[in-house]
Formats: C-alpha cells, sequence, structure tokens
C-alpha cells in the first residue's frame, strides 16, 4: 500500500495485536517511537492491526501508557519513578524486554537504568537467577576471577 | 521466569543480548558481580572498551579502592576516560588521582566527593592539567574535600573559565555567532547547556548523597559556590518556596540559611521543628507528616525507613521504641 508522506497524522491510530491475541489502540505519533511497529506499519501499511508475537498484554498497556506521555512531552523523573515504583524486578524485565523488541529506544534507555540501580549490591547468584543465565566456569576460572578480584572483598586489609 | 519475549534463536542459560545494554548503566562494583556471572558477560565487559569510558565507583568499594588499583581499571579506557566518579574513595590520594588524569586527558566530568585524602592543591594540578585543552573538564564535584579556601575556589574557576562553555559567560553574543560557524552544533548545545546548567536551581531536599552518583543530572560546573552570606566555599542551594519573600536573595550554606530536609524551603529561626531522626522540618511538613505516638516527633523523608510499630499498631520512633522495651508490664499498669 502506497505510504503518502504526512499520512501518519497526529490524529490517526494505530491498532496493535499482542501475541495473546488482544487488540490496543495507539496514536500514529506514539508508533513512531516503537521502530518496530513503525517498520511493521510501513510493510503492512497503516490501515491493518499490527501484529506484536512477542510482545503480551499484560506489559502493552503500561508501554502505551510511556508513550502517550512521551508525545506530550511531559515525561519527567517524577513521573518515570511513579512509573516503576509499584513493579517488582521481574515486571520490568518484562517491560525491558518487550521495549527492546520494540525498539522503544527511550523507555529502553529509561528501563536499562532502572534495572542497573535494581542490581545495587545484588550478588553473583542473584543475577543469575534473575537473567536466567547459567554459569559456564570451571571451578579453577571461578577461583582465578576471585583472586583478581580479590582487592573488592570484604576484610581485605585497607593500608592504614 | 517469563518467557513472553524471548525470541526462538535465544540459546538457553545464555545472557539475553538487551541485558548487555544495562551494563553500561552500572557502577564498578555491580560490573564486577556481572563479569563473575558467566563467560559471555565476562567478555563483553574485558572487550568492550565503552564501557570503561565511564568509572563509577561506590559503596562498597570506596573504602577499597587504592591508587593502585584505579590506575589499573582506568587503563581499560584506553586514555579514553570521559567520566570518572568517586563516590567517599577515601584512600585515594592526589598522586593516584593526578597519574589517572596524566593517562586519561580527556575527562569530561570529575566527582570525587568526600575523597578525604585529596587536598584542594591536588585537584588544582589535576584541573590544571585537565584544562590545558579547551572544552574538556565540563564538570567538577568536590563537596566533602576538607580545606577549600576561596583561594582554590577561585584558582578553579579560573581553570574552567578558559574551558569553551564558560567562555559564553563573557561574551558578548556576536562571538557566540562566530563561534556557532566555528563549532556548529556542538557550540550551540554547549551554550544553551551552560546557560541552562547555571540557572539551574540547587535545592537541599534534592541534595543527594556524597555516597551515591545519580546519572543524568543537569549538573553546574562546580558543586560548590561562594555562599553569599558567610562567604565560604560550599554548597550553596536555592529557595523552592514560590512565595518567599526575597526568592533570589534566600540563596546560602546551610549553615547560614537552615532549610527543611522535606521541602527544601528556608526555615526561620523561630520555625525549626526536630524530627525524631534530629534533622528540621518546616512547619508546614511537619503538619504533614506522621508522628511518634509517644513523642510526637516525625522522621524526614530519608528516615521514614526508621519507624517501628508499637504491640497497639501505633507508630513509634526508634528512641521512644527502644525506651518503652525499658518498661514492665507492672509499670505499664
Amino acid at each position: 500500500m502506497a505510504q503518502e508522506a504526512s499520512s501518519s497524522t497526529s490524529s490517526k491510530t494505530i491498532s496493535l495485536k499482542t501475541g495473546d491475541g488482544e487488540i490496543f489502540e495507539i496514536e500514529a505519533s506514539a508508533a513512531k517511537q516503537m521502530k518496530t511497529v513503525q517498520r511493521l506499519i510501513d510493510d503492512l501499511g497503516d490501515d491493518i492491526t499490527i501484529p506484536l508475537h512477542n510482545v503480551f498484554s499484560k506489559e502493552l498497556p503500561k508501554i502505551i501508557e510511556y508513550y502517550k506521555k512521551d508525545i506530550t512531552g511531559e515525561i519527567t523523573k517524577d513521573f518515570e519513578a511513579e512509573f516503576v515504583k509499584d513493579l517488582n524486578d521481574d515486571e520490568v524485565k518484562v517491560l525491558f524486554l518487550a521495549a527492546n523488541y520494540l525498539d522503544a529506544n527511550k523507555l529502553f534507555e529509561f528501563l536499562s537504568q532502572n534495572i542497573a540501580d535494581r542490581l545495587e549490591s545484588k550478588s553473583v547468584e542473584y543475577v543469575r537467577k534473575y537473567f536466567g543465565v547459567e554459569n559456564d566456569f570451571t571451578p579453577e576460572e571461578e577461583s582465578k576471577l576471585r583472586e583478581e578480584r580479590a582487592w573488592s572483598f570484604r576484610g581485605i586489609k585497607e593500608d592504614e | 521466569m517469563s518467557i513472553t519475549v524471548m525470541e526462538a534463536e535465544e540459546q538457553e542459560g545464555h545472557p539475553h543480548m538487551a541485558m548487555f545494554m544495562v551494563l553500561g548503566h552500572l557502577p564498578l562494583y555491580e560490573i564486577l558481580t556481572m563479569s563473575n556471572v558467566c563467560k559471555s558477560l565476562l567478555d563483553e565487559i574485558n572487550s568492550d572498551v565503552l564501557l570503561w569510558h565511564r568509572l563509577i565507583v561506590e559503596s562498597p568499594l570506596n573504602s577499597r579502592l587504592t591508587d593502585e588499583t584505579l590506575l589499573k581499571i582506568t587503563s581499560k579506557a584506553n586514555g579514553r576516560l570521559k567520566t570518572l566518579a568517586l563516590m567517599n574513595c577515601i584512600h585515594i590520594t592526589d598522586q593516584g588521582l593526578l597519574r589517572v588524569v596524566e593517562q586519561n586527558p580527556y575527562i569530561k566530568e570529575l566527582h570525587i566527593p568526600a575523597c578525604t585524602s585529596i587536598t584542594p592543591e591536588g585537584i588544582l594540578k589535576v584541573v590544571e592539567a585537565l584544562c590545558e585543552r579547551s572544552n574538556c573538564l565540563t564538570n567538577l564535584s568536590i563537596n566533602g574535600i576538607y580545606n577549600i579556601q576561596k583561594e582554590h575556589y577561585h584558582m578553579l574557576a579560573l581553570n574552567l573559565r578558559k574551558n569553551l562553555t564558560l567562555e559564553y559567560e563573557q561574551t558578548p553574543p556576536p562571538f557566540y555567532h562566530h563561534i556557532q560557524f566555528e563549532h556548529n552544533v556542538l557550540a550551540s548545545n554547549l551554550r544553551l547547556d551552560y546557560e541552562e546548567k547555571m540557572q539551574q536551581p540547587v535545592y537541599y531536599h534534592k541534595r543527594g548523597s556524597v555516597s551515591s552518583f545519580k546519572q543524568g543530572e543537569n549538573r553546574r560546573i562546580i558543586d560548590l559556590e561562594i555562599c553569599p552570606k558567610c562567604v565560604e566555599v560550599r554548597m550553596v542551594y536555592d529557595c523552592p518556596k514560590v512565595d518567599c519573600c526575597k526568592r533570589k536573595e534566600c540563596r546560602g550554606c546551610i549553615f547560614c540559611i537552615p532549610r527543611c530536609e522535606n521541602c527544601g524551603g528556608c526555615v526561620g529561626s523561630d520555625e525549626p521543628e526536630e524530627g525524631a531522626c534530629g534533622d528540621i522540618l518546616c512547619l508546614e511538613c511537619w503538619l504533614q507528616v506522621p508522628k511518634c505516638n509517644f513523642c510526637n516527633k516525625p522522621y524526614c523523608m530519608q528516615h521514614t525507613d526508621w519507624w517501628c510499630t508499637s504491640t497497639d499498631s501505633s507508630l513509634l520512633c526508634r528512641v521512644c521504641d527502644e525506651n518503652s522495651h525499658g518498661y514492665t508490664y507492672t509499670d505499664v499498669l
């Protein structure tokens, strides 16, 4: 379908369908901020419901809420703090990965920082569980790493 | 673990590529943790030079970092270190910092609050070295360093003035255009940045701490100022009270103008209300916050996690809670 250069006026809405079959509407200007969505619009046209296989009805409304604020220029530090205040670490991770899939840069950057903040002082084990990552170091490799990091552990003699 | 957004090609047990993007937001301690998680993260951390262009050292490493270790870590930046934040790193000395700066002459942001082994003379040497090139050091945080005198402050400001951004303060508009031709977008961005930064109010209740580095904030060129009231080199705060009688003049260090912990507003000499934590609140804030059932004192915003609950679920401050354990049942009767 031929796209007019100015076809995405601010009043136009785009339909998005989540992986679990629910449909949400967003403004075309918000869709522009999600590069994956915009690419799909460019390929499929803006009259068709855009399928998002990897995003689900739990997280998409939150993402839409963020970009609704973004297009009115109302995103402040306070808004961002409120936005993540009641989310647990796993919920933030799901949003983060969804923002990555959607190529929604501003939200992605913000959530990266938020995850980084949540990882403060967390243990290696916690991080492994959180990211779903397996330990592929051999015991020898691990003890070598520990040696290199020795200075950073508690109880190291501090030069008085 | 939720698999809603795992892509089909994702390998089990390996970190999603998006996770690597979090690395750039982490302070050193957490980067070291991540490097112990798995091989691909270790490889990424060791090979990504860009990651090491910014180094943030906070608790718990602040008391363990030595000059030697600092030099070793900063060498990973291959001379391109841009942001160095050493928060309360008490063992870093003038020499240690200078060596890092000699190897990394393009540092733009230097935050060394409460690095108590560093002296004002040491800072001067470092800043002079960094300001040899124009448009180099754009942010300096030195609150908490001992013995900074007005003379030091003036020398620092002088050096930073050689810096391109500060030139805008003194050059008239036509010169801005001239510079814009030379430096295009960079110059106009810098000018706007600079003006914004110098007009940025600094509020007491948003002052943060010397123990954690807040990223991405609009900062002043130097965090300290000369207090208009006592003429000492201190953190100077603005008044957020809209109806403060002398708003523009209500600027001073915390010793000259006591401020409320919750709202940052000035607290007159007859007004201060003390919280159970010892911090002061203005009357308005005091009225709005919950109080201890025994002594009627509140906690300020920073200490709300100090509240205890008594046996009848009412709020108790820590002091009264401790005291209450001294009561026996018969005393209560």
